[in-house]
């Protein structure tokens, strides 16, 4: 008898044991738990042809409210607790940078999510994910529920514009289609039933046309969400790099580089020739090398390789990874 | 050592005793947790005790289809309207035996989205264990079995799995059909073709029937959002479908609000409606109905749009400080025609193109061959096109007539039910034109003797030294209308007409479907009989068969005279013990049975 | 020792599990849920891990974009190592577009160039090679995987510029789709994934991830990702395919050549109709008549089971096809083609019924009417009993239609009729239906008397497209009328105004009109194809319409009218809908949609008809549809009339 085979005994022993209790037990408790805490949210009208409606959470029994900083938010929104009660509530403070507001309502001992709690999420674990996407619970219905996995913890692709969105940070990837008309500012807990995300707007990757799913991680929002509360001014800092004046930032002729004619929508980031005497020369750079990287950003064509020069100093090197038939190459332009 | 010595021959017996296949562990390199690997074959195991009965529906011809879940060993099957309604008369569903069976449509509920079908062929089919819907929580594990995008080309059907978002979700219906109501909301992918089909809870027990998907964001493709109507509401439409025909659902008669204070009132009444009779009034508080308690307008809908038409169930409201429990009679949401209009906008069950010929051959039992085929194929147009290809076996079960999906159904119910009264005293008599003499003593204080004389042209009831008669319909008529003792007679009469001339005869007779009894389950048999102006109600119990009321309404929009009848035992040759009299809530008379003659009627 | 280890871990899992067993009776308790949710991450990702290192990010760089479809461009994707010279197996998505170079990027971060070696293009799979000098992790692929419905399954991949892991779990959907290609789960899998691995919580390799929707079930091969419907290839036709691709040997659908008898694809038997002219199946000898038994050595009741068992195979494999011929049964080596001579569609001008003889026990075709001008005028009568062309027997409208819609151009066909009590052979030679348009009914068609019918406003419950319908009244006795779909322009208006001028020429030629809006004022969208099919199929069975003279049209169609969103629209359904619809008469500027074209299937036929004056106007999208099989007639001129006429005839054979 061998290893594997004491195990399946075991197996079936267990059946055996615990026939008695559901194979695979309800959420129903951690999903009431967790929708006793999540909240409607309903604005003036919002934009013509937009859902005037979003989720949102309760961060304190005092009734502070988190939820997506979005134009639903445009006037004192109405929140709609689980229980059904209406408020009134104020916009106490926001965080553009995380896509994030905090309302509050005059509201006391109402349950609530502890964001002080260190809960970190891993690519593969389970999550319940509670909203009111698409309005479908009304008046004192209970909030969405839906279960699905943590897919992946990405940061969102670099690529200029790819997202409309002004976060950078790392986001939680879905396995679940979560993010929908109204699911913004909903909540994302854990196996333990704890705050582990709080699902974004929708976005749509405009490169692919894909729809992403995905949450921004409550270790994110922490500090932000403590700060509002306690009425400090948050302190984010911006990741994103600044372009530079073209007088002080590198392009193709401060690198004599020279590409091929760019005469396509989107023009492969092939090098036609090069200049002598200069970095790319120094670097002994041949026509059709095909740039592939900047400083470890992926070029889509000639337009974003400008724009990536852009963000780089004409007094710094230049990190690039190229491919020469089958190689790929790291090469360094030096000024 | 002990503990192996002890432990080995445990295990040995374990592994004889439950080896199966669904137990085997999978061939991977890696060890799985004992308690995962016992819940993924329980999972495996609700499974397979849940794809038999799901169908896959074809529309012949091949154009659409969707899904479908077997109820019932003979073959009768659920799916949407809005499934049935492309394909007409005729469907071929698939099951995951590898067969494609024949099916006929048997009745439609376009509110509700539903429809019931029989598949053909076979007395054993697999039918789904059905669950209590209302025990489901949001968070429970469900599973959607079915035929999203046609793919079950090898009709094999595709299993998601998923959990309930959210129980008691309503949906707006469009215009009036096709409203949702305390329905099922669920993350298990619902895609178009899965309509029609089942949504199982984790222990393979049917929980509903998948309707609409939220497809708004990407066109048709899921996005996290499908909706089921719950199986508890099929229930309740059930035998009206089993009727053949087009059935509608109830309304109370008023419009409610949802109190700011908390608590539902009625906000506007209908003089006519039943409710009104029972003395529910503007402002009123509406705390319970069919035993479900409300709290909001939108609980009331939930409730009542999960209601068939003319039901009567429990009313509990709150007027003036007191509380008041009372059984109402719910309206029709649409009038007589109106549903058929928006039906034939909606484009219904079509005509057949050649007419069966009903009236001459006797309402035929299971499987007796009903329109004769062969003189059709003698006629060219009949059996020459193409569009024409319904098979024998289907158009032997299939009959138009307007207001039905399947008129078929309704004579096939109409003769078991009237099979049922025959075979009850005072049915089990052969007197044609009799006469029935009843006697015994009224239930008072003081007990009175009573005699009842019920024959064609004159009916007479004689309690102590009062006598009444009616000796027409035109007084059969007032005697109900104006609420008096008399009713006993019109209803008595009714009965024996009935028995006599049987449903054909008797004026128009329709099988309603069933319904509760003075607001109580188990649903019970109803038979309509019109003849002249009054309309009777036979309700029959499921199991037992006894006729345990006898309704006749002068006018829908008044009391009828309700006749309850007593028996004791299951002996269905004994005469009744008592018979009762009751207009609205209240009792006039209850009679205790001593003898109960039948005799040839005087002749003039 | 080791048994001593052993008898501990037994005693203390039972202990454990009992414990579990009386702690989850407790309804509130929800620690039972807790600790399942917490067991499945750690197998997920055990799992998960013990396949990441062979899984590799694939990106096109600088591909060029392509627009159409819901998933564009150069979407990073997944693929997996599967040799370790360097094979790396992924999905046709990286092929979608032209790129400049393929790029690799292994779970360690470094980046390689990628070629493409073969590509399976039956199976959606791209075969790349990456030179490494570095150690790489083939997966390991198994004959003989074990698949259980509802177990789970989770879907790895590589995401995003850091190439993090990326999963999606979900449960076994079902075996043998697409044609008997694919497995399916419920997994969300979206672009990313593609190319990537499906296996089970044991860490069994099941499949590669593909790009796929179902025939007629969307525009582009990426428009199910996410929707709880995926497939992936399973290993066991990997095993069998990879080393074939890995010689670089392209590998496409095998064709067989063989036109079904029965209506439609859900009825039983497997009777063959006809064979397609220079076919595998005529090349090995298979005749109409031939009923098939069996396709490589499996047992098949319906033509769909053909289908499926063909899945297996690629052009070039030879299988043994078991038929019934007569009393005895025959096997033929069939060597599979990538394709074949697309049909020519043939039709002698015979509008003819099916009769049952002796209750619906057998049936034969009689002639109804006799097209004027076409082949069949002058050879064949009202009332003639077509009882065999060629070596066929005929007893159905179907084979008829079908023999002629696969008949030789230019090749007289013998024909044995029953006249009266005589029979005779009559030799016709047929007419392309591509040739032209008939411009008359037959007279037994004509109605002569016919009074206007009337315009009635109809909705479908579950879809707010407004539409309206010129038709006979419920009881008419009319037969075998057509029915056209007339699709309106966005902004039109109503479609009963629209109808205003068709009630007396549509009951003069016997064709039910149905006029449908859009939705919105904007577009047509491609979820309502569904629409106008759904409303199709309920007039079909209302009145009483011949389902082979069905057609979408436009007022665009007719000469002298502009084209608009609707004849684009037309198209796309009559394309997807090819069982409902069986002409479309469209603008020739319309803009081609973004269907996809499969062969012209002599099953579920489909023509078109266009207003063009010369050859030389014919619109470049005709080309390849005529490639496909699909007769395009152009008519001098098109007016309501004759569209009228048309959609009745499409009836004729």
């Amino acid at each position: 008898m061998n290893f594997r085979s004491t195990f399946w005994v075991l197996g079936t022993m267990v059946a055996l044991c615990s026939s008695r209790c559901h194979a695979q037990p309800s959420l129903d408790s951690a999903a009431r738990q967790a929708q006793q805490r999540v909240v409607k949210i309903y604005g003036a009208g919002g934009v013509a042809g937009l859902e005037a409606y979003q989720s949102g959470f309760l961060v304190s029994p005092d009734g502070h409210v988190a939820t997506t900083w979005s134009y639903v938010l445009d006037v004192e929104p109405v929140v709609v607790l689980d229980d059904g009660r209406r408020f009134e509530s104020k916009i106490i403070g926001f965080e553009p940078t995380l896509e994030l507001a905090v309302l509050k309502i005059e509201a006391s001992s109402v349950p609530f999510f502890r964001v002080d709690q260190d809960a970190t999420a891993q690519w593969g674990d389970f999550v319940l994910a509670v909203s009111n996407l698409f309005n479908i619970a009304a008046g004192n219905e209970p909030a969405s529920v839906m279960q699905g996995s943590v897919a992946a913890v990405s940061s969102l692709d670099a690529r200029r514009g790819t997202f409309k969105t002004a976060f950078r940070g790392e986001v939680l990837i879905l396995d679940l289609v979560a993010n929908n008309p109204g699911a913004g500012g909903g909540a994302v807990i854990d196996a333990q039933g704890r705050l582990v995300g709080m699902l974004g707007k929708e976005l749509r990757d405009t490169s692919t046309g894909v729809w992403l799913n995905y949450a921004i991680p409550t270790s994110t929002l922490r500090q932000a969400i403590g700060d509002i509360i306690a009425g400090r001014t948050t302190s984010i800092v911006d990741d994103s790099v600044p372009e530079l004046p073209r007088d002080r930032s590198h392009n193709f002729e401060t690198l004599g580089l020279v590409m091929v004619p760019n005469v396509l929508e989107n023009t492969p980031t092939f090098i036609d020739d090069v200049n002598r005497e200069s970095p790319a020369a120094r670097a002994e750079l041949r026509p059709d090398d095909l740039v592939l990287l900047v400083s470890g950003k992926r070029v889509a064509d000639q337009r974003s390789f400008r724009e990536l020069l852009r963000t780089i100093d004409r007094r710094d090197a230049v990190e690039l990874v190229i491919q020469r038939g089958n190689d790929i190459l790291p090469i360094t332009l030096r000024p | 050592m002990i503990l192996r010595i002890m432990f080995w021959p445990a295990m040995v017996c374990l592994v004889l005793g439950l080896l199966s296949p669904s137990l085997l562990l999978a061939a991977g390199p890696i060890e799985v947790h004992p308690r995962l690997i016992e819940i993924e074959n329980e999972r495996v195991a609700a499974i397979e005790k849940a794809v038999p009965s799901t169908v896959c529906v074809f529309v012949p011809g091949g154009a659409g289809g969707g899904s479908g879940m077997l109820i019932s060993p003979d073959g009768f099957a659920l799916t949407n309207f809005h499934v049935s309604s492309p394909a007409g008369s005729f469907m071929r569903c698939g099951l995951s035996d590898g067969n494609i069976y024949d099916a006929v449509i048997v009745g439609v509920d376009p509110v509700g989205d539903l429809a019931l079908i029989q598949l053909l062929g076979r007395s054993d089919f697999p039918a789904a264990e059905m669950a209590d819907s209302r025990k489901a929580a949001a968070g429970d594990w469900c599973m959607v079995i079915g035929n999203p995008f046609l793919l079950a080309t090898n009709l094999q059907p595709t299993i998601t799995w998923g959990i309930l978002s959210g129980v008691g979700r309503y949906q707006y219906p469009s215009g009036t059909l096709l409203e949702y109501a305390d329905c099922f909301q669920t993350d298990a992918s619902v895609n178009p073709g899965n309509s029609g089909g089942p949504l199982f809870n984790s222990q393979g027990q049917l929980l509903g029937v998948v309707g609409r998907c939220s497809f708004e964001k990407r066109g048709r493709v899921n996005v996290g959002v499908g909706y089921a109507i719950s199986i508890n509401q099929a229930k309740n439409f059930l035998g009206y479908l089993l009727s053949g025909r087009i059935v509608d659902h109830a309304t109370l008669g008023a419009t409610v609000a949802t109190d700011p204070d908390g608590g539902v009132r009625v906000s506007n009444i209908l003089e006519s409606s039943d409710a009104y009779r029972r003395g529910l009034r503007y402002s009123a508080e509406i705390l319970s109905i069919d035993g479900r308690s409300v709290e909001t307008a939108n609980d009331v809908q939930n409730v009542l749009a999960t209601l068939p038409s003319l039901w009567r169930v429990k009313l509990t409201y709150r007027m003036e400080n007191k509380t008041v429990d009372t059984l109402v009679r719910l309206n029709s949401v649409h009038l007589q025609d109106e549903l058929l209009e928006k039906m034939s906008a909606a484009l219904p069950p079509p005509p057949p193109r050649q007419e069966p010929t009903p009236e001459e051959q006797s309402p035929a039992p299971e499987n007796v061959p009903v329109p004769d085929s062969e003189s059709e194929t003698e006629d060219d147009e009949t059996t020459d096109d193409e569009s024409d290809g319904i098979p024998q076996i289907v158009r032997q079960r299939f009959e138009a007539k307007r207001g039905y999906a399947n008129y078929f159904y309704n004579r096939l119910n109409q003769d078991r039910v009237y099979k049922a009264m025959k075979a009850q005293f005072p049915g089990t008599s052969e007197a044609a034109e009799s006469l029935w003499t009843i006697e015994g003593e009224t239930d008072e204080a003081a007990p009175r003797p009573f005699k009842l004389q019920i024959q064609s042209d004159k009916s007479l009831l004689t309690i102590g030294d009062q006598a009444v008669s009616v000796s027409s319909m035109v007084q059969q008529y007032d005697a109900v209308s104006s609420a008096t003792v008399a009713g006993i007679l019109s209803a008595l009469d009714a009965w024996r007409r009935m028995l006599e001339t049987g449903p054909a005869k008797f004026g128009e007779t329709t099988y309603l479907g069933t319904m509760p009894l003075g607001g109580e389950r188990p649903l019970r048999d109803c038979l309509i009989g019109l003849s002249s102006e009054l309309e009777v109600r036979w309700l029959l119990h499921p199991e037992s068969k006894h006729i345990e009321a006898i309704e006749v309404f002068a006018d829908r929009d008044e009391d009828p005279a309700e006749l309850w009848i007593e028996r004791e035992g299951e002996d269905r040759s004994q005469p009744p013990t008592a018979v009762s009299l009751r207009y609205g809530t209240t009792q006039l008379v209850r009679l205790k049975i001593k003898s109960w003659a039948i005799g040839a009627g005087a002749k003039e | 020792m080791a048994e001593l280890v052993r008898t501990c871990v037994v005693v203390g899992v039972a202990l454990v599990s009992l414990a579990c067993g009386t702690r989850s009776t407790f309804a509130q308790d929800t620690k039972p849920d807790a600790d399942y949710r917490q067991l499945i991450a750690d197998a997920v990702r055990a799992a998960a891990n013990g396949v990441l290192p062979s899984i590799v990010t694939v990106e096109q760089v600088v591909a060029v974009a392509n627009t159409e479809g819901d998933v564009s461009g150069d979407a990073p994707t997944s693929g997996v190592i599967v040799s370790a010279e360097g094979h790396v197996l992924t999905s046709s998505l990286v092929t979608q577009n032209p790129a400049a170079t393929l790029l690799v990027t292994l779970a360690d971060g470094t980046r390689k160039a990628a070629k493409v070696v073969a590509q399976d293009y039956h199976r959606e799979l791209v075969l790349l090679k990456i030179e490494s000098d570095q150690d790489l992790t083939p997966i390991e692929i198994s004959q003989n995987t074990q698949m259980r419905i509802g177990a789970t399954v989770v879907a790895v991949g590589r995401y995003g510029a850091a190439n993090s892991p990326i999963i999606s779990r979900g449960v076994f959907s079902a075996v043998d789709r697409l044609d008997g290609v694919a497995i399916q789960t419920d997994a969300r899998v979206s672009p990313s994934f593609y190319g990537g691995l499906l296996i089970d919580l044991s860490g069994q390799v099941l499949g590669v991830l593909i790009p796929a929707v179902a025939e007629g079930g969307a525009e582009n091969i990426t428009d199910w990702y996410d929707s709880g419907i995926a497939f992936a290839i399973p290993s066991h036709s990997l095993a069998v395919k990879l080393p074939r691709m890995m010689a670089g040997e392209p590998i496409k659908k095998g064709l067989l050549g063989i036109v079904a008898r029965t209506q439609d694809p859900y009825q039983d038997g497997t009777e063959i109709a006809t064979v397609r002219v220079r076919s595998p199946a005529e090349i090995a000898g298979l005749r109409a008549g031939d009923v098939v038994e069996a396709v490589a050595g499996k047992p098949v009741r319906r033509h769909l089971d053909i289908k499926q068992h063909l899945g297996a195979y690629d052009a070039g494999d030879t299988i043994v096809v078991r038929v019934r011929r007569g009393e005895e049964s025959i096997d033929f080596d069939v060597q599979l083609a990538e394709s074949i001579p697309p049909l020519e569609c043939q039709r002698l001008g015979v509008v003819a019924r099916r009769h049952s003889v002796d209750g619906d026990e057998s049936s034969e075709v009689v002639v109804d009417g006799i097209v004027p001008k076409s082949p069949a005028e002058g050879m064949l009568e009202v009332d003639d009993v077509i009882q065999r062309i060629g070596n066929a027997e005929v007893h159905d409208l179907q084979t008829l239609r079908r023999i002629l819609l696969t008949a030789q151009n230019e090749t007289a066909v013998s024909i044995l009729v029953r006249r009266g009590d005589q029979t005779k052979t009559i030799e016709v030679m047929p007419q392309a239906i591509a040739s032209g348009l008939s411009s008359e009914l037959p007279k037994s068609m004509l109605e002569k008397d016919a009074k206007a019918w009337s315009v009635e406003t109809i909705k479908l419950p579950e879809a707010p497209n407004a539409a309206a319908v010129v038709a006979p009244e419920l009881d008419s006795q009319r037969k075998r009328l057509g029915l056209m779909m007339l699709l309106l322009n966005p902004g039109d208006g109503a479609p009963e105004t629209a109808l205003k001028d068709w009630p007396n020429l549509a009951s003069q030629f016997g064709v039910v009109v149905c006029a449908v809006a859009p939705q919105d004022n904007e577009r047509w969208r491609p979820a309502e194809i569904e629409v106008v099919t759904t409303l199709a199929a309920q007039l079909i069975k209302q009145y009483a319409i011949e389902p082979a003279a069905v057609a979408v049209a436009t007022e665009g169609a007719m000469t002298g009218k502009d084209s608009g969103a609707a004849d684009s629209m037309a198209v796309a359904v009559a394309i997807s809908e090819k069982r409902t619809f069986s002409g479309a008469a469209v603008n020739l500027k319309t803009r081609p949609p973004a269907v996809r074209v499969t062969e012209n299937d002599p099953a579920m036929p489909l023509q078109f008809v266009l207003s063009v004056k010369e050859p030389s106007e014919m619109p470049t999208w005709a080309a390849p549809l005529q490639k496909a099989g699909y007769p395009i007639i152009s008519a001098e001129t098109l007016d309501q009339e004759q569209l009228l006429i048309w959609v009745r005839l499409l009836q004729a054979i």
